[in-house]
């Protein structure tokens, strides 16, 4: 069931930004376990925090331009090519998270607070070479194209989590989030290089790339290519997936401290691993490359073409490393640092800064969100954010009901704030996130 | 206060959530004109060196081949005469007229054979005959225009002598014939007899009971016609391939003999005289053989016009001047009539034919005659090489050749291209005049004169030669090139040309007749004979609504390389090739 929901369901793994300073809100343990929620609450099994988002530095904005008047794509003569990669990221990347928690228990106790819960969370990333737009838009040129931001990768796995937070002090708090991981699939491309290198005197395709797959019961296909006499992988099966594809542990660790209405968080969270146990691999097993100064073509045959070609199909073909058994897997972190000040005139409303960065080699990204709360009370409140960061400026907020013995939020860290010309309205941008969830509170 | 904060609060939160719509953005009419474009891109090429072999590009059915390391036109074939065959001669046998002749007692005693006896009672009575010959004489227009002159006939003719010795009181019933001498033309050899000048001895002939009547065959097996008197042969052979006539004449009878008649035994007077008759008759002649001189013209005997086509088009040029320095016609030929001792021969003309241009014939030198003899018997083969000069070593298959100077055949490809076809005539090709002995003449037909050619002629080009090579690669227009503008293409090489001509390369971009625009030529280049340099062609203008490219070779052959031989490993070598491009290809989605 779980890895029915981890797959097929949206979830947001990231947590809600926007909710971060509002107590009404009671999943910011997830993003801080120091944070306690204001109530107990039971989450409504598989609805109580429900998330999906898309983000992304390229959205339409980057592909549409506006030349006399009318619409027109990147490729436009119109549209120099300044005005194009001046305006595109040093890297395109695109991140898919979602989040479904399962089951949620939150209880408090005194000044303690303590929470269980059960979710299933997947994030999948793609990169886009940004040289992709440089060739198509200011014309293919004797340069080095790299290509090797091409890439994805992708993990699902489960989470049993139990956390506790407690006043250390008047001022301090301190909490953490115990995490039994169940990792159900991860793939990664680990494009190392990709390179096409068109100098005057010769052009060289290169690419050192690897595939990692840890999923139970997954094998790699092989074909062999009779012209290159190579085996290389030509798909995958799944014989039967038996159990997990692997094990692991996490802990979220928070603080906050407070005093004189400004209240200072820190939280680092998924500082973990996962042990996948079937790993298999496909590689280039090295540097592939070709070379053209390596061909002498002839006019009255094709044969060295032939043989060029052949080769040139070779780069694209891996090799299949076999299993190599156990893989552990560290997540991705990430790292919050907040402060929030309750307005002196009206301390139910509080403004903040919160500063997230999430630690990825290839698609880590960082955001300041400035985060504006207003909680009359408990049955209400509400906030609005902004933020800019690696994936452009970015609109949130978050909206709270309490009604008898029910808790209702919705909320979004990237709310589409520009939009096409109707009747085709899509966002301008490639981000969009929803939250929310049903609980029963007590 | 508080009021207000909330509600302020939650109009400005609610506005967050509220997008912009951004007019700038209309999805539903978006302009889809896209332009990709090449910056000067330069694509580094290697390329194998051009040799002349894949420039000439041979069928697999051309004359001109590829020998390895020179280009020849090489033309093969076999040829064959008709069969020798030389008339039988059949001379009709003619009437020969009877002579009877008084014949007289003979007073001698002539001794009678051994074994005849006269039995007791009867009376023996001898006459004398001389001189009882009748004369004769046949003939022939029916010998074969080969058969030249006779010094012999072997043949298969009979003649047969009749005597009568006339009793007509039957009074005799015995006769016998002594000493028979008959009269013949000298030359005749019967079978068994001895013809001695023209008298052939027979054997006693014994008639007995009512016989009266001896027959003397004699069948004659051959002729010598050397040895007949004047006026008994004669011969005219036939002129203008007309027969020729063949004639003998002569006496044919009894030149002397003794007849002693033996009587019946109640007759008790003998006569004094008597006569005989001499009826001589013949069969027809058949010729089984003859020696003499024979002169056989040998007819149907050609080689099929070699048409030379599946040229290279470059080689068809008219400003192409093809020299050849030294063609060779090599022929192997059997003789089959060296078993006769006879030897054959042959002129031989070339016609080079060129459309719309006068023929042009040419022979050996001094039209000197290919003679083959007969001392490598009937298969020989007698092999000739044909040529301006001696080459210094023959081609494969001819290597015992003998050689026949032919200096004009080094015109025969020359000129402005190639001919169409090249006429192979054989000149009066015959067997002999020579002398045969016992040629047989019984209409069984000798093998004919059969042979192979191979006309080998090793390719070069003459100075100020101009070989012309035009090629396009058009029709590529459509919708999607009429979107392409080139503004660079330019071919930066090192060319090194070692082959015996100058060229000048040119491409020439072409445009749809729709377009209205004229062909561009790209660049032209020219790169000497025997050097090397390095070349750049570029495009002037910019290139659109492009349909193709036409290329054109030019090979001129300097002075210094005139008649240099045509290698096929000769080289074209493009190196350090840089191809630089550079355009946009505008195009409006779907």
């Amino acid at each position: 069931m779980a890895a029915a929901l981890a797959v097929g369901t949206a979830g947001y793994a990231q947590n809600l930004a926007s909710g971060y300073f509002d107590s009404n809100y009671m999943y910011r343990f997830q993003s801080n376990p120091a944070l306690a929620g204001n109530g107990t609450f039971v989450s409504v099994p598989g609805a109580g925090n429900v998330s999906a988002g898309l983000q992304g530095n390229i959205g339409l904005s980057h592909l549409l331009y506006n030349v006399d008047g009318k619409t027109t794509t990147f490729l436009n003569p119109g549209v120099s090519a300044d005005q194009v990669l001046g305006s595109m990221p040093d890297k395109g990347k695109f991140c898919l998270n979602s989040r479904a928690t399962i089951l949620a228990i939150g209880a408090k106790s005194g000044t303690s607070y303590t929470t269980f819960s059960v979710s299933a969370r997947a994030n999948a990333s793609v990169g886009v070479p940004i040289d992709l737009f440089r060739m198509a838009k200011q014309g293919i040129e004797n340069t080095t194209y790299d290509l090797s931001q091409l890439g994805a990768s992708g993990t699902a796995w489960a989470e049993v989590s139990v956390g506790h937070s407690a006043a250390v002090n008047s001022n301090l708090r301190i909490g953490a989030n115990f995490k039994f991981l169940v990792g159900l699939a991860h793939v990664a491309t680990d494009i190392r290089t990709a390179n096409i290198h068109l100098r005057d005197n010769e052009y060289v395709a290169e690419v050192d790339a690897e595939v990692n797959t840890c999923l139970d019961g997954f094998s790699y296909e092989t074909s062999y290519d009779e012209k290159n006499r190579t085996t290389y992988v030509s798909g995958g099966k799944i014989d039967k997936v038996s159990r997990p594809g692997g094990y692991g542990a996490a802990v979220d660790l928070g603080a906050s401290y407070k005093f004189n209405g400004l209240e200072l968080s820190a939280s680092v969270t998924d500082l973990g691993f996962i042990n996948w146990t079937n790993h298999v691999v496909a590689s280039t097993n090295g540097l592939k490359s070709v070379n053209t100064s390596e061909y002498t073509f002839s006019v009255d045959n094709d044969d060295e073409v032939t043989r060029f070609t052949d080769k040139l199909a070779t780069l694209g073909q891996l090799s299949n490393m076999g299993n190599r058994g156990r893989m552990r897997q560290m997540l991705n972190a990430t790292m919050n640092l907040a402060a929030n000040y309750a307005m002196p005139f009206y301390e139910r409303l509080s403004i903040g800064l919160l500063y997230t960065e999430y630690f990825d080699r290839r698609f880590g990204s960082d955001e300041l969100r400035l985060i504006a709360t207003l909680r009359p009370g408990k049955c209400f409140s509400v906030s609005g954010s902004a933020a800019t960061g690696t994936y452009g400026t970015r609109f949130g907020g978050l909206v709270t009901l309490g009604l008898p013995g029910l808790k209702v939020f919705v909320g979004s860290d990237c709310i589409p704030h520009r939009l096409a010309k109707a009747p085709l309205s899509l966002p301008l941008n490639s981000n969009a996130s929803i939250n929310a969830g049903v609980n029963f509170a007590f | 206060m508080f009021k207000s904060v909330t509600r302020t609060a939650i109009a400005v939160s609610l506005l967050s959530l509220c997008a912009c719509v951004d007019n700038n953005y209309d999805l539903e009419n978006i302009d889809k004109t896209v332009e990709v474009k090449v910056n000067d891109l330069v694509v580094p090429v290697n390329l194998e060196a051009i040799t002349l072999s894949e420039i000439f590009d041979l069928d697999s059915g051309s004359i001109v081949k590829n020998l390895g390391d020179e280009y020849a036109v090489l033309v093969n074939g076999e040829f064959s005469s008709n069969a020798i065959s030389v008339a039988p001669v059949t001379i009709g046998g003619v009437s020969i007229a009877p002579i009877t002749q008084q014949i007289y007692k003979y007073d001698g005693n002539p001794t009678l054979p051994p074994g005849v006896t006269v039995p007791v009672g009867r009376q023996t009575v001898s006459y004398q005959v001389s001189g009882a010959a009748t004369p004769f004489e046949f003939s022939s227009s029916a010998v074969d225009a080969s058969i030249r002159s006779i010094s012999e006939l072997e043949t298969n003719w009979n003649l047969t002598v009749t005597i009568t010795v006339s009793d007509p009181q039957n009074t005799f019933e015995k006769f016998i014939f002594q000493d028979i001498k008959l009269t013949l033309p000298a030359g005749l050899a019967i079978q068994g007899h001895t013809n001695q000048g023209g008298v052939v001895a027979i054997s006693d002939i014994v008639l007995e009971g009512s016989a009266k009547t001896a027959i003397i065959n004699l069948p004659v097996v051959s002729i010598n016609t050397g040895a007949m008197a004047s006026g008994q042969y004669s011969f005219t052979p036939g002129t203008g391939g007309g027969k020729g006539t063949v004639r003998f004449k002569g006496n044919v009878g009894i030149e002397s003999a003794l007849i002693t008649a033996v009587t019946r035994p109640d007759i008790a007077n003998v006569p004094a005289s008597s006569s005989i008759t001499v009826a001589p008759a013949m069969s027809d002649l058949k010729v089984v053989s003859f020696s003499g001189n024979l002169e056989y013209q040998l007819t149907d005997f050609n080689i099929p016009p070699v048409q030379l086509t599946d040229l290279p088009d470059l080689l068809m040029d008219a400003g192409t001047n093809i020299t050849i320095a030294n063609p060779q016609l090599y022929l192997s030929v059997n003789n089959p009539m060296a078993g006769y001792s006879v030897s054959a021969s042959t002129g031989l003309t070339l016609t080079a034919c060129r459309d719309a241009r006068p023929d042009l014939s040419f022979t050996t030198d001094g039209a000197a005659r290919i003679e083959m003899g007969y001392d490598k018997g009937i298969v020989g083969p007698y092999a000739f090489c044909l040529a301006p000069t001696k080459p210094s070593a023959y081609y494969s298959g001819y290597s015992d050749a003998s050689f026949v100077g032919f200096k004009e055949l080094a015109n025969v490809l020359a000129g402005e291209g190639l001919p169409q076809t090249i006429k192979v005539g054989f000149d009066s090709p015959r067997v002999g005049p020579g002398q045969v002995t016992r040629f047989k003449l019984d209409g069984t037909p000798l093998q004919p004169v059969k042979g192979r050619y191979t006309f080998y002629a090793p390719l070069a080009l003459g100075a100020g030669s101009q070989v012309v090579y035009k090629g396009h690669d058009t029709g590529w227009n459509d919708k999607t090139l009429d979107k392409l503008t080139v503004n660079t293409l330019r071919l930066d090489a090192t060319i090194d040309n070692d082959l015996p001509v100058d060229i000048e390369l040119t491409a020439i971009a072409t445009h749809t007749r729709a377009s209205g625009l004229k062909d561009e030529v790209i660049a032209t280049v020219t790169v000497p004979s025997g050097t090397g340099k390095k070349v750049e062609m570029r495009n002037t203008a910019s290139i659109v609504k492009l349909d193709g490219i036409r290329y054109e070779a030019r090979a001129t052959v300097p002075q210094d390389a005139s008649g240099k031989p045509l290698r096929p490993n000769g080289k074209i070598r493009l190196s350090n090739i840089r191809v630089t491009v550079g355009g946009s290809y505008v195009d409006t989605l779907n």
